[in-house]
């Protein structure tokens, strides 16, 4: 198995305060620093809390934002780069599915018509082959061809989403950048919107990078996990090593907080202290090294990087450094 | 057991529109003893937010409105209150947290004076007084400097933050009843970790009797001690926190359940659905309001509605126990 997407020292900064003359002074380190790659076929999960910059790595690696610094490579090929013509033949094996199905479809046009819009945009000239791949599209999502002709308002949430993925899926993708694709969702239509994606990766073979702050979910979904602190990985490991092996403080603290289904056996929480610092001045040193209660001087001074530990599973800290 | 504060009595709240009529709870009865916390869940549309705004007198009317039952607190009739006296309840006997503290605080009063505000309110304390008494509160829900913070304004908080003020605020007179409506679904996880945490403190320091509606069955197996599940309008299982997860009874309940990825589930395994969507209230006219849904339906359950009945520890509404 090949990579598909392979980013290198990725970094997205967005101006924060200006000077007088317009100059920005101050940066949003939002994405400082990531690696990573996704095999053919293959499901990552990137968790970490609000604003540590996991959306932003998903926006930028399908360009939706331009790269600060770093590297893109899709299928091999450099695309850090890439125009917007360029990137028209990218978006043919990657795309995206949103949190809120409901803002990312045109309130305005029916569900058929939206979707061969897609087919339209990417040169599919006859109309009656445009509908008739519609129509296997939403059969394929499990929806109805009578739904053609309805409007995204007349679906429920779970619809919607959907959707959301027929339309992701038509132009044959091989990478699906999903960022909270179930959040939105109710508990009991979100395992039918996660059993969809699943049987869709199983019969086309796509790969997800799949972006969620809900780790039972992404327990379940993923191969690898990578987890994500103030715009750094501080943790990347195969799914099962991390959940039941995580070695980063940061990671031990995020998994021991997600309350268990069982009354009474509460297991022991790590309850951090404090909060996350603010993106625009993080720490110096180790990030995290505010919130760790093993953080010594040298954690302070000079910021970890990035070492395996075995079993494919590599961490940010320097308890494993010297090992 | 203990003194009972609360009671609901088959509350039923309908929502007028121009074209309908919606049924958002329908027949809603439970119980809560001093020192309690009961949770509801149910997902959205099932009429647990419309239950507690109830129970506050907070639904705007028109177009929703009490249509029957009655709710009993320490042994008045809040549904025969005028809104004079509604007002000396809320916030001092009865106080509510909402979802997003950015919504409920006011942008443009710091936190000093919105608590201190609460305060004089309720309780004829001087401004100062009021403001001691704000710190104090502050420094129970383990905000660091208090001093600084009530000075500052919404805005400037972060979300755990904000959360943390109003559950100060809404503890500010020693309720007897603290109302969490969904408390920690627009947090962090290592945050909802604080506040839970926080939650469960302070019942045991102060007693009071708490409502938490969360759709997160593990936030409610982490802090209620009675559970009711509710969906389209009715509760379908009220019970103690052990049953309902250990026993679960209710075909919807043990579909919650199920749904959910847990840490034990065989990845090659299929996660259970609760097929079909959500039905509006209206829309189921007889028989259970489940059956469309369910697995187990049979005759019956498309005829009649199953009746709140006793089935082991637990009050199940479901055919299949009868």
């Amino acid at each position: 198995m090949g990579k598909i997407l392979e980013v290198k020292n990725l970094k997205k900064y967005f101006p924060a305060k200006k000077s007088f003359f317009g100059r920005a002074q101050e940066y949003v380190k939002a994405v400082d620093g990531v690696d990573f790659h996704i095999d053919y076929g293959e499901v990552l999960g990137l968790v970490g809390e609000s604003g540590c910059g996991k959306s932003t790595t998903g926006r930028t690696v399908l360009r939706l934002l331009d790269p600060t610094e770093g590297t893109i490579l899709f299928e091999g090929q450099d695309i850090t780069h890439f125009n917007k013509k360029q990137l028209k033949s990218v978006y043919k094996h990657m795309q995206l599915i949103f949190q809120d199905p409901f803002a990312s479809l045109n309130p305005r046009k029916t569900i058929g018509a939206t979707l061969e819009e897609v087919f339209l945009v990417h040169g599919m000239k006859d109309r009656a082959e445009r509908r008739e791949r519609a129509r296997e599209l939403l059969e394929m999502v499990g929806l109805r061809e009578r739904d053609m002709d309805k409007y995204p308002h007349e679906f429920s949430g779970g619809q919607r989403q959907r959707v959301v993925i027929a339309r992701a899926l038509a132009v044959n993708p091989k990478l699906v950048i999903c960022d909270e694709p179930v959040s939105a969702l109710d508990v009991s239509i979100q395992a039918q919107i996660i059993n969809l994606m699943m049987d869709l990766r199983e019969r086309l073979g796509l790969a997800y990078l799949f972006i969620s702050h809900d780790l039972r979910v992404v327990r379940y979904v993923s191969d690898r996990v990578a987890v994500m602190y103030l715009g750094k990985i501080v943790e990347i490991a195969p799914v099962e090593e991390l959940f039941q092996n995580p070695a980063h403080p940061y990671s031990k603290a995020l998994l021991s907080v997600v309350p268990a289904l069982k009354p009474g056996n509460r297991r022991e929480r790590l309850v951090l202290k404090g909060e996350v610092p603010n993106p625009v001045n993080p720490p110096s040193g180790c990030r995290f090294r505010t919130r760790c209660k093993y953080a010594t001087r040298k954690c302070s001074e000079i910021e970890p990087e990035i070492k395996p530990v075995g079993n494919g599973h590599f961490v940010r800290c320097h308890l494993y450094n010297s090992a | 057991m203990s003194q009972e504060i609360l009671k609901v009595k088959d509350l039923g709240v309908n929502f007028y529109l121009e074209d309908r009529v919606i049924p958002a709870v329908d027949g809603v009865s439970f119980s809560l003893s001093k020192g309690e916390t009961l949770g509801i869940v149910g997902e959205s549309g099932c009429g647990k937010s419309v239950t507690v705004l109830s129970i506050m007198r907070l639904l705007q009317s028109p177009p929703a409105k009490i249509v029957k039952g009655e709710i009993w607190f320490k042994g008045e009739n809040l549904l025969s209150k005028s809104e004079e006296e509604m007002r000396k309840i809320r916030g001092n006997d009865i106080s509510m947290i909402f979802q997003e503290p950015m919504t409920a605080l006011n942008p443009v009063f710091n936190i000093g004076n919105q608590m201190s505000e609460v305060i004089m309110q309720h309780q004829n304390l001087s401004k100062k007084d009021a403001l001691d008494k704000a710190v104090e509160m502050l420094k129970l829900v383990q905000i660091p400097s208090p001093d600084r913070l009530i000075k500052q304004y919404p805005h400037q908080l972060s979300g755990g933050m904000r959360q943390r003020v109003m559950i100060a605020m809404a503890l500010a007179c020693n309720p007897e009843l603290l109302i969490a409506d969904e408390p920690t679904t627009a947090l962090d996880v290592t945050v909802e970790a604080q506040i839970l945490e926080l939650i469960n403190e302070l019942k045991e320091k102060l007693g009071s009797a708490i409502i938490i509606i969360s759709h997160d069955l593990g936030v409610v197996a982490e802090i209620a001690d009675k559970v009711a599940v509710m969906y389209s309008g009715r509760i379908v299982e009220y019970a103690d926190v052990y049953s309902i997860f250990n026993n679960p009874k209710h075909p919807y309940t043990r579909g919650l359940l199920e749904a959910i990825p847990d840490i034990d589930i065989n990845k090659k395994q299929r996660l259970k659905e609760i097929r079909g969507v959500v039905p509006a209230p209206d829309e189921i006219k007889e028989g259970c309001r489940f059956k469309t849904r369910c697995d187990f339906a049979k005759g019956d359950c498309f005829v009649e509605e199953p009746p709140f009945a006793e089935v082991g520890l637990s009050l199940v509404r479901c055919w299949n126990y009868l």
